[in-house]
């Protein structure tokens, strides 16, 4: 599953991210990596995107680039 | 002592230092440089504020600050000005966030690899206590390699002066965790509020509908102090003044030029100031940066980003600021979209504009202002929808919700009130002089009425266009021409040429207030929007807008006559 189809306040690890380019490097200078544990903490209006919380950064990631983040719950 | 840093020093004496600061976007490096180098760069609790570099020299130094970045991959226009300027620098002052610190160390690490002399500078260290965490700089700086200093600004800048760096030796071994425990890294109760979409809207047309009745509502305290001040001003002062002066030309000049124009203007300070205080508030206690998640799913829709909704509240308090915000955008199309829609949002200096033009209809113009506010609000989102362009924000951080630091808010406020307050003592002074001389001379050299005078004609010409909006008065006209240089001269220019009040009924009053929400902003908005966009883009948005104002107002004066109309011969 993917970090966008987590609940509120449900956490998992992260499996994979599929993410080229630019936006992959962000994801990775913002601590989205393999093994860390990423939370989901809510989603904007009409499910365009979803914050999440990993270490101590807080990330608004849209619909598109949240579904290519594989997490274990 | 720096081996370079010395060498530097003595063999150039004329060559300045250069000192960049750099660090995470919202780690606090505006505010480091505002203290350092005594200036008033704009700040805001939200990553994106500062758009592009700036340099300031003091006492031979000169420090740059950039815009936030994570890594010298360029992930925009923004980052790519901040690595250009790591690479020239002397002296890198890595600003580091104390919060977010871990992650900060990526750059830290990189620019440390640059070989200029780096020291890291830790901010925001109250936060950190305040949720449980702490922090060894010595340790840190042991494993670093390099000075990490927690010092107040005035420190590290008497330490730049003097060049009084220790370089550590270097302890890669000492395991991270005896330097910095993070502390509790969990969301509050109350900032998930925030988070929750509905909640996040309810505060913010709640907060804004209570900023207006407090500020407009009659027996409210904007309204008091409002009816207070222009008392002061124009009937006290001006009262005083004109008994005083016994030439009736100066007289004139003096009591309804300056003091009527300039005067009715500074009397709505009270109201702007209560505006101002919210906006900032907003701002710097991170709810906007809230919002902007919030609002993201919506802005997505038409074709923007939630960073709009960023720039949008900017817009409330100035159009040309809000401009400037869109520098940080990625996408070129969503930056275009965002400035053509963005006069729609009433500014602060429209304020007294539509006061001046409902006061007389309604006792309390309180609700009226709210619908001009919010149609402000749904037309920008509605233009943008129809517009074409991509949107972008994929990936953005959002900052934590914490009380407004209340020095940061007051110091803000004062300086956004004192801007007013000079922009309307020079400018629209300046404006109300030449205005007043031009209605009461005529092209013959001689003083004479004010429908004869030079301004009388011209203005009659285009006072035309105003007519299918039931505006017949040349004055008006003349208004409205006047607040193409700034809004604020709309109600002064109003104030003096028709101090016996406005006598217009509902419908052409209805109809000038749609034409100013929706006509293009001020020149100061003209030029940022020139710097952003470009020239001709930017004339054509404007030629639009103004368009788009004409008509709106036309349609707007027809249907309300109609219904009025309607509702009279239903009664009859």
């Amino acid at each position: 599953m993917s970090v966008f189809d987590l609940k509120n306040g449900e956490s998992g690890i992260v499996k994979t991210v599929a993410v080229d380019g630019a936006a992959g490097e962000r994801l990775a200078s913002l601590g989205v990596k393999r093994g860390q544990k990423v939370t989901a903490v809510a989603f904007s209006l009409f499910r365009g995107s979803v914050l999440i919380t990993i270490g101590y950064n807080r990330l608004a990631i849209r619909k598109s680039v949240a579904q290519r983040i594989e997490v274990e719950v | 002592m720096i081996k370079s840093l010395a060498r530097a020093k003595a063999n150039e004496q004329t060559a300045k230092l250069n000192v960049v600061l750099a660090g995470n976007p919202n780690a606090g490096k505006t505010t480091l440089f505002n203290s350092l180098t005594k200036s008033r760069l704009k700040t805001g609790n939200f990553h994106g504020v500062t758009t592009s570099p700036a340099s300031k020299t003091v006492g031979g130094i000169t420090y740059t600050d950039v815009p936030g970045m994570y890594s010298f991959n360029s992930y925009t226009m923004e980052e790519d000005s901040a690595a250009d300027a790591c690479k020239t620098a002397d002296i890198i002052i890595n600003v580091v966030d104390a919060t977010t610190l871990e992650n900060s160390l990526n750059l830290t690490r990189r620019l440390i690899s640059l070989n200029k002399n780096t020291v890291v500078y830790v901010t925001k260290l109250d936060l950190l206590k305040r949720r449980g965490g702490r922090l060894d700089a010595e340790k840190l700086s042991k494993i670093l390699g390099v000075p990490v200093l927690t010092c107040p600004a005035k420190q590290l800048k008497r330490a730049v002066e003097e060049s009084a760096f220790i370089k550590p030796e270097k302890f890669p071994e000492i395991p991270f965790v005896e330097a910095y425990y993070g502390g509790n890294s969990g969301i509050s109760r109350l900032e998930k509020l925030f988070y929750n979409k509905f909640f996040a809207l309810f505060f913010f047309v709640a907060a804004l509908t209570l900023t207006f009745f407090i500020t407009f509502h009659p027996m409210m305290i904007g309204a008091l102090l409002k009816d207070l001040t222009e008392e002061l001003i124009c009937g006290k002062l001006g009262g005083a003044l004109g008994s005083a002066i016994s030439n009736p030309f100066l007289s004139s000049f003096v009591v309804e030029g300056v003091i009527g124009g300039v005067g009715g203007v500074l009397s709505f300070i009270p109201q702007i100031t209560i505006l101002y205080i919210v906006l900032i508030l907003l701002d710097e206690s991170g709810i906007s940066s809230a919002l902007t998640f919030v609002t993201d799913g919506l802005f997505e829709k038409a074709g923007l980003s939630g960073r709009a909704a960023f720039s949008l509240i900017s817009g409330f308090g100035c159009t040309a600021a809000a401009i400037a915000t869109t520098r940080g955008y990625a996408e070129e199309g969503a930056r275009r979209k965002t400035i053509a829609v963005l006069p729609f949002i009433p500014c602060g200096a429209k304020m007294p504009v539509f006061l001046t033009f409902l006061s007389p209809l309604f006792k309390n113009p309180f609700p009226a202002i709210c619908v001009l506010y919010f149609a402000g609000i749904a037309l920008a989102i509605a233009v943008s929808a129809i517009l074409k362009g991509k949107g972008e924000g994929l990936i953005s951080e959002v900052t934590p919700i914490s009380f407004p630091p209340l020095s940061t808010t007051a110091k803000k406020l004062y300086f956004q009130v004192k801007s007013f307050i000079i922009k309307v003592t020079t400018y629209v002074f300046a404006f109300c002089t030449v205005s007043w001389l031009l209605s009461h001379m005529s092209f013959t050299q001689g003083f004479c009425a004010p429908e004869e005078s030079i301004l009388g004609i011209i203005s009659r010409a285009v006072s035309y266009l105003f007519y299918p909006m039931g505006v017949k008065d040349w004055r008006l006209a003349y208004a409205a021409l006047t607040g193409f240089a700034a809004k604020e001269n709309i109600a002064a220019t109003v104030a003096m040429l028709i101090p016996e009040g406005l006598a217009l009924s509902w419908a052409p009053s209805f109809a000038l207030c749609v034409f100013f929400l929706c006509c293009p902003a001020c020149i100061s908005a003209f030029g940022a929007s020139v710097r952003e966009i470009g020239f001709k883009r930017t004339v054509l948005y404007n030629l639009a807008q103004l368009a788009f104002a004409f008509v709106a107002a036309y349609l707007t004066n027809f249907i309300m006559s109609l219904s009025m109309i309607a509702t009279i011969s239903l009664a009859a």
